[in-house]
């Protein structure tokens, strides 16, 4: 009679996680959504006819998307060639690049913000070295730029893009790119067709981890591009907070939610794809 | 007997609240003080965390000897003693509030204040024009004011125009408080004076000039900031030169503790920071609520407690204190044209402004 | 006229820094060749195949495969197969991938790939599992998959880092034979590495006896089993029985008399009066009985040892040293444990090795 149950015990480890999700996620979130298509005469989509019928709004969903993808693409370009160095690095080597890896995570976004003034100026480090290397002729603005908030999401974010491929990439046999070398595999070859699909699951994971954290980043873009770029995220965060109007929050929060979403696993299902074609 | 009593946290809240309220109904040994305190006459005072230090310092002890009464000063945020107003209008315990102008509209829209006269607080009858609001709802006892925070090594000479920051020179090295932050209206109202040359008093009205005018601002803005201290660490470093709309109590401190800043009070004028007092509708002890008010509209606290808040005294008889202007012509904000108009503002704000 | 070898190894010298791993080795091998790297685990055999695969630099040395010099050739320039001991088969590709993975790799045209890869999956009889993931397969499978991938794109040279160790007994004395077949038909120039002395026996052309990082024999398998050079290559191809002793006597011949617990022995090897030597004899060629111009002794029984086809029976001479003989045919009737019993064995197959040396 209690057959619904499952059979392994050790499914029931799983059960304070997902009680806790139910009540502190699932609950809210599933408000959240009524909220957003229940009017004061019962459901209504009015609420995102008028967000979509908006040009203003269209520019703050590319906004979002555009930051979110340069910053997954350059958290990916940076961070994967960490991972495969962490997986190869032995001994000390190893414990001191996962340290710099993870460390920086115990540091606040408001205080790195703060320190990329530092360097981001425009007497800072990188202007002058741009300088002094020929590429300005005179110091310009980086902060409060794009390229700086993309530079500097990038920074928050790049963790969570190398530990998931890093512990792909650990498990991957050493042996089989030497075996693909022994074949006659330049080194690109073996990259593609061995490194690259054994790693794409941490890839896959990597990048759903940075695009989700990166297209509901409110703080980041606050401190790093101010009041005058606005996210679906800040515009969510602004609704709830400043201007009391919570049924657009909601609207914008669903909004971000199911782009999010949608990026997310469908970007999941073409990888696997692509990998598996590979 | 005068015993001092303060809180400062919104977290301690509770625990008074509960003890005021439910003293009596409890044991004994908790109900005995709740009748001390109804036998010496006491008053709640709702304000803010921040005023604290001054209370305590220069209002608190004198004022208890010369009424042989006891003030408790709830130190929070101004939504909070909003709320506690709310959730206690049938039996208020809070005698006086201590909040900003905006929250005082809501307080006034939800009939939670008394209007005050100068017949009951004579020094209401010095006080500067433009000072007291709504017929008497509330009135300013201190005007920290906004003005231009600039930085003392870019710039000589203090900014004496708000024009002044529309110069190409200033090309990405101006910063304004966002809209969302309450120093970031009379921005708004200023631009619209510059555009239209017309007297404040008529200009701020005029949103779509205030609008066309703060865009050409665009080319000169570095941002436009949500977190003052950030804004400030730019001005410091030299990257920003202006902050228009800062506020004195913020650029002061800092020029005190050395920063290389300094704040300016333009030809074209400043603003007051709203800092207003006013009687809780049905509060206890009401004359020696009035009392209080009175003392803190009175030139002899005002002149105690300007200088380390780095604000202007509202009472004429106050002298203004030293490194403050002296002579700034000094605008009043319509904070009930702001709560009517501004989610609109920020809308546009949005669309106008993005970079 | 000698032609040139077919692969070269000059003087191979590797150190991980613990001491050398390789000590200058020297191997040659002809075209079409199957040797064996034989020895125990940490003798450098393997290194010695990475340094030929390209896998690992080595600190000196040169190797000249097919008069080419490719000591500086990255290891996919070298046109060496490999079929490591795990397999290394690529998880995410089908049988039929692994294979053509090296063509595809070198850009063989699309007709060539399909139809090198057909004869492969032939060659190994996996035809119908073509499609199949390689995660699929059992440990057989996946080496004849490691064999064929190797062998896909005719390497030169094939090494073998101990492929069968993975594999039970049974299934590993056919898989020999296949390979050995296989190799033997494509005229593969093969090394193989192993610590297994019967699968060099049974496989190659020639074993290289490898001890701490120096090749102490190499030679057929016939001729390290009967004249081992080394007492290590002694100990460890074969079953030997060893007795030590001291030299008291030598003949211009080649013969030595040596005073030993089991007796006065003669046996092969020149060395001075007095030396401390080692005497070794092959447990078969022990006989039970008294033998004229033999070497005679008459230690004790202490066990005997049934092994099927074989039979082992165990002595202990006067000093409690073991002597083994092994035959394949009856024990002689009577024999108890405890008692002493007379056995005999060639001088020829007696071989005498300095002591300092074992």
């Amino acid at each position: 009679m209690m057959r619904w149950l499952p059979r392994d015990r050790m499914l029931w480890l799983a059960a304070p996680a997902l009680f806790y999700l139910a009540f502190f996620y699932a609950m809210p979130l599933i408000y959240l959504l009524g909220r957003s298509v229940i009017g004061p005469n019962g459901p209504t989509l009015s609420l995102f006819a008028g967000f979509f019928a908006d040009e203003y709004n269209w520019r703050v969903i590319g906004n979002t998307l555009r930051i979110a993808l340069l910053v997954t693409l350059v958290s990916l370009v940076i961070g994967y060639p960490v991972a495969l160095a962490l997986a190869r690095a032995r001994g000390l080597a190893q414990v001191m690049l996962l340290t710099a890896i993870i460390l920086p995570l115990s540091v606040g976004v408001v205080v790195k913000a703060f320190a990329w003034q530092i360097v981001l100026r425009r007497d800072g480090a990188i202007a002058k070295l741009l300088v002094a290397t020929g590429i300005w002729d005179e110091p310009q603005r980086l902060l409060f730029t794009e390229p700086g908030l993309v530079i500097g999401a990038a920074n928050v974010f790049l963790p969570f893009m190398i530990l998931p491929i890093y512990s792909v990439v650990k498990l991957i046999d050493p042996r089989l790119s030497e075996a693909g070398a022994t074949l006659g595999a330049s080194p690109i070859y073996r990259f593609r067709k061995i490194i690259l699909p054994l790693t794409m699951p941490g890839l896959i994971s990597g990048m759903a981890f940075v695009f989700s954290l990166s297209v509901s980043m409110f703080v980041i873009p606050s401190l790093l591009m101010g009041d005058r770029f606005q996210t679906l995220a800040t515009l969510t965060g602004r609704s709830f907070l400043l201007m009391r109007n919570e049924a657009l929050g909601s609207a914008t929060a669903v909004v971000l939610l199911v782009l999010a979403v949608s990026i997310v696993v469908g970007s999941t299902i073409l990888s696997r794809r692509i990998g598996k074609a590979a | 007997m005068t015993k001092i009593v303060t809180t400062d946290s919104a977290g301690t809240r509770l625990t008074r609240r509960t003890l005021l309220h439910t003293g009596a109904a409890l044991g004994a040994g908790i109900a005995m003080p709740g009748i001390l305190r109804a036998q010496a006459r006491e008053i709640v005072i709702g304000g803010a965390a921040s005023h604290k230090p001054w209370v305590e310092a220069h209002v608190m002890p004198a004022f208890e000897k010369k009424y042989n009464a006891r003030i408790t000063f709830e130190g929070t945020k101004s939504l909070v003693n909003l709320e506690k107003m709310q959730k206690n209008k049938d039996k208020p315990y809070l005698s006086i509030v201590q909040m900003d102008d905006p929250v005082m509209i809501l307080a006034v829209k939800e009939g939670l204040l008394e209007p005050i006269t100068p017949a009951k607080v004579p020094n209401m009858a010095k006080l500067k024009p433009g000072t007291v609001h709504m017929n008497g709802m509330w009135a300013n006892y201190l005007q920290p004011w906004q003005g231009i925070a600039y930085n003392t090594n870019v710039l000589k000479t203090p900014p004496t125009s708000w024009a002044e920051a529309l110069d190409p020179k200033f090309k990405g090295r101006i910063i304004v408080p966002s809209l969302q932050n309450t120093e970031g209206l009379p921005n708004l109202f200023m631009f619209a004076h510059l555009a239209t040359g017309k007297p404040m008093t008529e200009a701020y009205k005029d949103i779509d000039a205030a609008f066309r005018e703060i865009k050409k601002l665009k080319p000169n803005l570095l941002t436009v900031y949500s977190q003052m201290p950030q804004a400030f660490s730019l001005l410091e470093q030299g990257e920003a030169h202006m902050i228009l709309g800062a506020l004195s109590s913020f650029g002061m401190q800092r020029r005190l503790d050395g920063a290389p800043v300094s704040m300016a009070a333009p030809k074209e004028g400043i603003f007051p920071v709203p800092s207003g007092i006013a009687v809780v509708k049905g509060g206890p002890n009401m004359e020696l609520a009035l009392a209080y008010i009175n003392e803190l509209l009175g030139a002899e606290v005002q002149s105690k407690i300007a200088p380390p808040t780095f604000a202007l005294p509202t009472n004429v008889d106050a002298p203004v204190p030293p490194g403050m202007p002296t002579d700034a012509k000094i605008h009043t904000i319509d904070w009930a044209f702001v709560a009517e108009n501004r989610n609109e503002w920020v809308k546009r704000w949005d669309r106008e402004m993005a970079s | 006229m000698n032609p040139a070898p077919f692969l070269d190894i000059r003087k191979a010298s590797k150190d991980f820094g613990s001491g050398p791993v390789l000590d200058g080795v020297d191997l040659a091998v002809s075209r079409g060749e199957f040797i064996s790297l034989l020895g125990p685990s940490g003798c450098g055999k393997t290194t010695l195949l990475r340094i030929i695969a390209g896998l690992t630099a080595a600190d000196g040395g040169i190797v000249t495969l097919d008069g080419q010099e490719i000591s500086r050739l990255p290891p996919h320039r070298r046109d060496v197969g490999v079929v490591f001991q795990n397999y290394a088969l690529f998880p995410h590709l089908t049988v039929a991938e692994n294979i053509a993975f090296g063509l595809r790799a070198k850009g063989a045209p699309a007709a060539e790939i399909t139809a090198t890869v057909e004869r492969f999956l032939t060659l190994i009889h996996m035809e119908a599992l073509a499609g199949r993931s390689v995660r699929a397969l059992s440990g057989g499978q996946q080496q004849r998959v490691a064999v064929a991938r190797a062998l896909a794109t005719k390497p030169k040279l094939l090494l073998l880092d101990e492929p069968f160790s993975a594999l039970d007994r049974k299934l590993r004395e056919t898989m020999q034979i296949d390979l050995r077949r296989l190799l033997r038909e494509l005229g593969t120039t093969a090394i193989f590495v192993t610590h297994d002395q019967d699968e060099a026996l049974i496989m190659s052309d020639r074993i290289a006896v490898m001890n701490r990082g120096r090749i102490e024999q190499l030679d057929t398998p016939e001729a390290i089993y009967a004249r081992p050079a080394t007492p290590f290559a002694l100990e460890f191809v074969g079953l030997s029985t060893r007795i030590a002793g001291t030299v008291t006597g030598y003949d211009p011949d080649g013969f030595v008399t040596v005073e030993t617990p089991l007796g006065t022995i003669r046996g092969r090897g020149r060395f001075e009066v007095g030396s401390p030597v080692l005497l070794g004899v092959r447990p078969e060629r022990i006989r039970f009985g008294a033998e004229d111009g033999a070497n005679v002794a008459a230690p004790v029984l202490t066990d005997i040892v049934f092994q099927g086809a074989r039979i082992q029976a165990h002595f202990a001479s006067a000093d409690q040293r073991p002597v083994m003989i092994e035959t394949s045919g009856a024990l002689p009737a009577g024999l108890t444990a405890g008692s002493p019993v007379t056995i005999s064995f060639a001088v020829e197959d007696t071989i005498a090795y300095p002591l300092a040396a074992a």
